[in-house]
C-alpha cells in the first residue's frame, strides 16, 4: 500500500513519498510532557548511498542529521562498530529485529541519500526495535541547495512520528545584531544558518516579537525620535508604524490568540504595562504605581502576564491576573531578575538573574516553585522559548561578545548558533512554520 | 491763576528738574564730591552695569560657541548641544539625584532661564548591564527625575520633553566600571530655539 503526497517547500517544489502507512495506531512512544522522560538508544547505521553521490553531500547530511538529532536531547547514538547487518540497506523488506535487539537499540534509523547532477533524493526509515515494528518511512527530493531542509523536514517527521508533535527543525529565530554598527534585525534558521537582514534602516532597532501566525515581527525603533512600535511582514518586507505614543513604546508581547499587545508604555513619571489591540489601538493601562514596569510575556492560555517590576526597590517578576487585575510577586532570590518568558507549554517561565554580578537564565514554574539555574559561564540573557516549550534560545558572552546559544529546558546543551564578531542578543523564537 | 500760567509754570519745573543734575554734575567733577560714598556709588553703579551688559555679550557670545549641531544616525532631524548644559550621572540601577547632579542641573536650569526660547529634550541613559528593556523605563526615568527637579527650580514644564535610550547609546563602549559610569547619564540636547 503506497500513498503520496505533494508538498510545497518555501525555495523549491519537493516531492514526499510516504512509503508506509505512518504510525497507524498513532501511537506515542515518547512522551516529551513526561517529567520522567529518559533518552532512548538510537542506532543509526552508516548513511546509505544509493548511485554516485559526492562525498561532500553525503557529509552535509550526515551532520545535519546528528545535529538535529541531538539538539532534540531525546537519544543516546549508539557506537556504529556495534551494529549489526552491516553492508545490507536495513528496510522494512531487510531488517533483522533479533539482531538490533540483542545489541541493545531501542530504535533503529536508516537513511538512504541519492544524488544525480543538481538533484537531490533522501529518504528514512523508523523502527522500533523493542516492538520489532516498523513505525515509518519517507522520501523527499530536492535541488542540491536545499539538502539542509530536506534533513529538517526529515528530523521533524521523525521527532512527530515518535512524540506525536512536530520538531523545531524548520524553525527560525529573530534577533538582533550590530554588525553593520547599529542594531538591526534579522532572520536565521534556528540553527543559525540562512541569515537574513529584515531591518535595514541604520536606526536603533530592538525587541522583536512573532505574531502568533509566524508572518510577521513588531519591534521598537527611533526612526522617528521616539521608541515607536513597527511591524514588518516577512514575506515582503512591506513595515508599517503600529503604535507612536510619544514615550516609550517597548518591550512588545503578542498574545497567543493574536488579538492583543502587550507593551511598555508612559504612565504617570514612569513605565507601566499597556494592553493594545493588535492594530496597535486603544491603549488601556495593565499596572498602575510608582515603580517601573517593563518586559511583558503572555501566558500560553492568555490569562495572565508575567512582567518585570521594580516596586520592591530592584526589578523582580510579578504575574497579574488578567480577569482580577491581582498582581503577585513571583521571584525572591537574587537582587536583579528580568526577560521573563512564559513557556507555550505554561508550566515553567524563563528569566535572567543577576548573581555574583553575571547574569544567567533560570527557570521557575509559576507558582514560584522549582527554581533552576541553566547556565553556568559568561554573562546569559534575554531567554525565548522554542514552541516545544523543551528549547530555550539566549544571548551569552561565554565566548566574548554576545552570541546567541540554544539550549534544553534543563540546561542541556547549549548549542552556540551564532557566531560572527559583532553582538547577536534579543533571539526570538518563532512558532511552528507552515 | 488761568489756565495758561499754569503751563508756563509746568515747562520752567521740569526744564528745571531736567537741567539740575547736568549742573551738579558739572560741579561735582570740578569741584570736591558731595560724599566719598555718593560718589563710589555712583561709580559703581555704572560700572556694574557696564559689566553687566558686557557679561551679557559674553555670555551669549560663549552660549553661541557652546552650540553644536548633532545629527544622531538613523534618527529624524537634528539636534544642537552646548557644552554649557552638562550631564548628570546616576548610581547602577538608581535614578536619584546625587548632590553634585542637583548642582549641575541648577546651572543648567540657569542657562535655560537666561535663553528663554529653547526647547530641550532630556535623554535618559543607562550601562549596559541588565536588560536593555528594563533600561529603557529606567532611563525614561532618570529623564524625569532630572524634568521634574528643574520644574521644581522654575523652568517651565512645556520647555522640556523626555526621551530613553535604555543602554542603546552608550558614551563609552568599554565593558569596565569606568565606561559603566560615564554610560549612566542625563543628557541635555536643544530640540529648537
Amino acid at each position: 500500500m503506497r500513498r503520496f503526497k505533494i508538498v510545497s517547500l518555501g525555495l523549491s517544489l519537493m516531492v514526499l513519498a510516504v512509503f508506509f502507512p505512518t504510525n497507524v495506531k498513532g501511537i506515542t512512544y515518547i512522551d516529551i510532557d513526561s517529567p520522567y522522560i529518559r533518552k532512548f538508544y538510537l542506532a543509526v547505521p552508516e548513511i546509505r548511498e544509493l548511485g554516485k553521490t559526492p562525498k561532500e553531500m553525503v557529509r552535509e547530511l550526515e551532520d545535519a542529521l546528528t545535529q538535529d538529532l541531538t539538539i532534540a536531547d531525546l537519544f543516546y547514538f549508539m557506537e556504529r562498530e556495534r551494529l549489526p547487518q552491516k553492508g545490507i540497506y536495513v528496510t522494512e523488506a531487510t531488517v533483522d529485529f533479533g539482531a538490533w535487539a540483542s545489541v541493545g537499540a531501542e530504535f533503529l534509523l536508516t537513511v538512504a541519500l541519492s544524488a544525480e547532477e543538481s538533484k537531490v533524493m533522501t529518504e528514512f526509515r523508523l523502527f522500533d526495535v523493542v516492538r520489532g515494528v516498523y513505525i515509518a518511512g519517507k522520501r523527499y527530493r530536492g535541488p542540491k541547495e536545499g539538502i539542509r531542509l530536506m534533513v529538517h523536514r526529515m528530523a521533524d517527521e521523525i521527532i512527530r512520528q515518535l512524540t506525536g508533535e512536530r520538531g523545531i527543525f524548520q524553525t527560525r529565530v529573530a534577533f538582533v545584531s550590530d554588525k553593520t554598527g547599529n542594531k538591526e534585525i534579522y532572520l536565521m534558521d534556528f540553527d543559525g544558518h540562512h541569515v537574513k537582514m529584515v531591518t535595514d534602516n541604520g536606526s536603533i532597532n530592538i525587541s522583536p516579537a512573532w505574531s502568533p501566525d509566524g508572518k510577521s515581527l513588531i519591534y521598537t525603533a527611533f526612526l522617528r525620535r521616539n521608541p515607536d512600535l513597527y511591524q514588518v511582514f516577512l514575506s515582503s518586507k512591506r513595515t508599517i508604524l503600529l503604535s507612536a505614543i510619544t514615550g516609550l513604546n517597548a518591550a512588545p508581547a503578542w498574545s497567543p490568540d493574536g488579538k492583543k499587545i502587550a507593551m511598555m508604555m508612559r504612565g504617570k513619571d514612569t513605565t507601566d504595562i499597556y494592553l493594545l489591540s493588535s492594530e496597535g489601538k486603544d491603549p488601556l493601562r495593565l499596572t498602575r504605581s510608582w515603580a517601573n514596569e517593563a518586559s511583558p510575556t503572555w501566558s500560553p492560555d492568555g490569562n495572565s502576564i508575567a512582567f518585570v517590576s521594580d516596586r520592591s526597590g530592584n526589578p523582580q517578576i510579578y504575574i497579574v491576573d488578567l480577569a482580577t487585575r491581582k498582581i503577585r510577586r513571583l521571584t525572591y532570590y537574587g537582587r536583579y531578575n528580568c526577560s521573563p518568558a512564559w513557556s507555550p507549554k505554561g508550566d515553567k517561565i524563563a528569566f535572567a538573574g543577576q548573581e555574583s554580578g553575571r547574569f544567567h537564565i533560570f527557570t521557575i514554574r509559576p507558582d514560584g516553585t522549582d527554581l533552576k539555574k541553566l547556565t553556568g559561564e559568561g554573562n546569559n540573557e534575554q531567554p525565548s522559548w522554542a514552541p516545544n516549550g523543551r528549547h530555550i534560545a539566549f544571548t551569552s558572552t561565554r565566548k566574548g561578545n554576545y552570541d546567541i546559544y540554544i539550549m534544553t529546558a534543563d540546561g542541556g546543551g547549549p548549542w552556540r548558533v551564532t557566531t560572527s564578531r559583532a553582538n547577536e542578543t534579543e533571539p526570538a523564537w518563532s512558532p511552528l512554520l507552515k | 491763576m488761568d489756565k495758561k500760567g499754569w503751563r508756563w509754570i509746568i515747562v520752567m519745573l521740569a526744564l528745571i528738574l531736567f537741567l539740575l543734575p547736568q549742573c551738579q554734575q558739572g560741579i561735582v567733577k570740578e569741584e570736591m564730591p558731595v560724599t566719598a560714598e555718593k560718589e563710589r556709588a555712583v561709580k559703581d553703579e555704572r560700572a556694574i552695569q557696564e559689566e553687566r551688559a558686557l557679561k551679557e555679550e559674553k555670555e551669549a557670545r560663549t552660549f553661541e560657541e557652546s552650540l553644536t549641531r548633532k545629527k544622531y544616525p538613523g534618527i529624524a532631524g537634528e539636534v544642537m548641544e552646548s557644552g554649557l548644559l552638562k550631564d548628570i550621572h546616576f548610581e547602577f540601577d538608581k535614578y536619584d539625584l546625587t548632590e553634585k547632579s542637583r548642582k549641575i542641573l541648577a546651572d543648567n536650569v540657569n542657562v535655560l532661564l537666561a535663553h528663554p526660547a529653547l526647547k530641550i529634550q532630556v535623554e535618559g541613559h543607562c550601562d549596559e548591564r541588565g536588560s536593555n528593556e528594563y533600561n529603557l523605563a529606567l532611563g525614561e526615568r532618570r529623564a524625569v527625575s532630572a524634568k521634574l527637579y528643574m520644574i521644581k527650580l522654575g523652568l517651565g514644564g512645556d520647555r522640556l520633553s523626555t526621551i530613553s535610550y535604555g543602554e542603546e547609546m552608550p558614551m563609552d563602549r568599554s565593558h569596565n566600571e569606568d565606561a559603566w559610569a560615564k554610560n549612566r547619564r542625563c543628557h541635555f540636547v536643544i530640540l529648537s530655539r
